[in-house]
């Protein structure tokens, strides 16, 4: 079977399937197998030597430059059309099949995991790249950083945070990029609606202010809206949810599980001026009255039992005190619990003579 | 830095398994095969088309084809030749579809470059680079289109015949000769020129066979 290697020319090996093969991915038999031969034909040694060089440059020879960008680009978008294609009915259920997505698993690990943690990083630069005419800041000082847009809206871009926008902003909608956190104070403008993307969250908005957070290494995303009304839509491989917000309500959403999740802001501001709020002063006031004027100040649902508060009555009044400290002195007062639930307040029962 | 044939038996093995999940609707599956293979298919596509949009769309449509018609699709043990002959098909249909954009592009193109003398012009031009690297990589793209789309899925995705003949729609035979061809026409690179002469009364022998 080897003597026909003893005649063979250069150009005899590079197309040779097993040379190629040899070549190409050397591993223990082979070697073993071209040494023999070149032990068998001393002269043959050499040109072994540059025909498997040759094979090699060949390789690299005839590969086309390409884009490497380009993948992550074509992944974005087929993952983004995954959750519309319907979906026909598998028709593999073999029982070994078990025994396989075990091995499966294993074999995927570093592909895996690779692939689905790493495409959040790359979202911010994937389209930002597209951009043609991009201008980007960025804060890395350990303190927020005040950027002012074109359109006259303002940015306070905590550290660590970047910002990508067109110089200009004459398109028909404001687009920002963002990667990290920001507080938007966006200059309200009817015709062109302003676009914040950051990871898998959109968040459009007319003119309003809130805060957006996401930074590629944390699992949760958020948009904490301050004043006006704003949407967002969080779009993941899976699913695309979106949800409407209105002031100090705030969405989290969670990368792995794919899940939306509305709340509160940590610290609600009133949506009324702080001037009205500090007028507020109860007298001998129904609970319930004073539920209600809190809910209207900081425009968020407070849920009580009329009758369980019917019979409770407070003298109070509001001097600088956060929403969740007047609720921890009310609730105090008729022995009762308030609990934050969803984007709503609840108040449990009170005990009131 | 290429997925290796060195155990093709343990490629075929995984390849299988990964088109099993992949088939029963694993996301991961899915974005593993496309992690495999993107960058393989991606050099290929450039090489039969220089429409960059079109490799783009054809990239992704035949991506989620695939994923919404999984259920329907064959058993495969080679995960890679099936994208590879099926990306190339639809670069071709789509080229089709467009026929402004056929012009630039192989498989549609006469194989002008073949008989011309090219070869001659290689050997006797005397300015060109000085390396034999950079020989053998002018002479490389000196090739005619088809020839160097054999050549490239031969050496660098490290096709055999019978799958190169089966995505170009020849013959065993002919992709033989289309490769033969093409070494013949290169072989005055392959070596430094101190090797030169030994090597071309070598040739001498095997051109004449």
């Amino acid at each position: 079977m080897t003597e026909k290697y003893q005649t063979y020319t250069l150009a005899d090996f590079i197309q040779d399937e097993a040379f190629i093969q040899w070549a190409k991915s050397p591993n223990e038999a082979g070697d073993a197998f071209w040494e023999q031969i070149a032990a068998s034909y001393p002269y043959q040694k050499e040109v072994i030597a540059q025909a498997r060089q040759t094979v090699l440059n060949l390789a690299e020879l005839s590969r086309p430059a390409f884009d490497e960008k380009e993948a992550g680009l074509i992944w974005a978008q087929i993952s983004g059309q995954m959750n519309e294609a319907p979906v026909s009915a598998s028709v593999f259920r073999l029982g070994w099949l078990r025994y396989a997505a075990a091995a499966v698993v294993v074999l995927l690990t570093a592909w895996g995991i690779r692939h689905w943690y790493r495409e959040p990083e790359t979202l911010y630069a994937q389209r930002t790249e597209q951009l043609e005419n991009v201008h980007e800041e960025i804060n890395e000082t350990g303190n927020a950083r005040i950027v002012q847009l074109p359109d006259g809206s303002q940015v306070t871009l905590a550290q660590g945070s970047r910002i990508s926008f067109s110089p200009n902003m004459d398109g028909s909608k404001r687009e920002v990029y963002l990667s990290g956190e920001a507080f938007f104070d966006v200059k309200r403008n009817p015709s062109k609606p302003f676009f914040v993307y950051a990871g898998e969250l959109t968040t459009r908005v007319l003119g309003t202010s809130f805060t957006v957070r996401s930074f590629e290494k944390e699992n949760v995303a958020s948009v904490q809206v301050r004043t006006g009304s704003v949407s967002v839509e969080a779009r993941a491989p899976r699913k695309t949810q979106s949800v409407v917000l209105a002031p100090n309500q705030q969405v989290s959403f969670f990368r792995k599980e794919e899940r939306l999740s509305m709340g509160l802001v940590k610290a609600p501001q009133p949506v009324i001026p702080q001037a009205e709020l500090a007028r507020f002063t109860f007298n001998n006031a129904p609970v319930g009255t004073i539920f209600d004027s809190l809910s209207k100040a900081y425009g968020i649902e407070i849920e009580y039992d009329k009758e369980a508060v019917a019979a409770c009555r407070l003298t109070s009044s509001v001097q600088e005190e956060s929403l969740f400290e007047i609720l921890g002195v009310i609730c105090e007062a008729i022995e009762a619990d308030y609990q934050v639930a969803g984007a709503k307040i609840r108040i449990s029962d009170p005990h009131c003579n | 830095m290429f997925p290796n044939h060195q155990s093709p038996l343990k490629e075929a093995n995984a390849d299988m398994l990964l088109w099993s999940a992949f088939q029963n609707g694993d996301r991961k599956a899915f974005a593993s095969i496309y992690q495999k293979y993107i960058d393989e298919l991606l050099s290929y596509g450039y090489r039969v088309t220089s429409d960059r949009q079109l490799i783009r769309d054809s990239v992704q449509d035949l991506f989620l084809h695939i994923w919404v018609r999984r259920g329907n699709l064959a058993v495969t043990d080679s995960i890679k030749f099936y994208l590879f002959r099926s990306l190339r098909n639809r670069i071709i249909r789509n080229l089709e579809k467009h026929p402004e954009r056929l012009h630039a592009d192989i498989g549609m193109v006469a194989e002008l470059a073949e008989d011309s003398n090219v070869f001659e012009s290689a050997i006797f031009g005397h300015d060109g680079p000085s390396d034999s690297y950079e020989k053998l990589a002018e002479a490389v793209n000196r090739l005619s289109p088809r020839q160097r789309e054999a050549v490239q899925l031969r050496y660098l995705h490290g096709f055999s015949l019978d799958e190169i003949a089966e995505m170009m729609q020849m013959n065993n035979q002919s992709v033989r000769n289309l490769l033969h061809r093409a070494i013949l026409q290169l072989r005055l690179f392959f070596e430094t020129a101190g090797g030169l002469l030994v090597f071309l009364s070598a040739l001498q022998n095997f051109s004449g066979r």
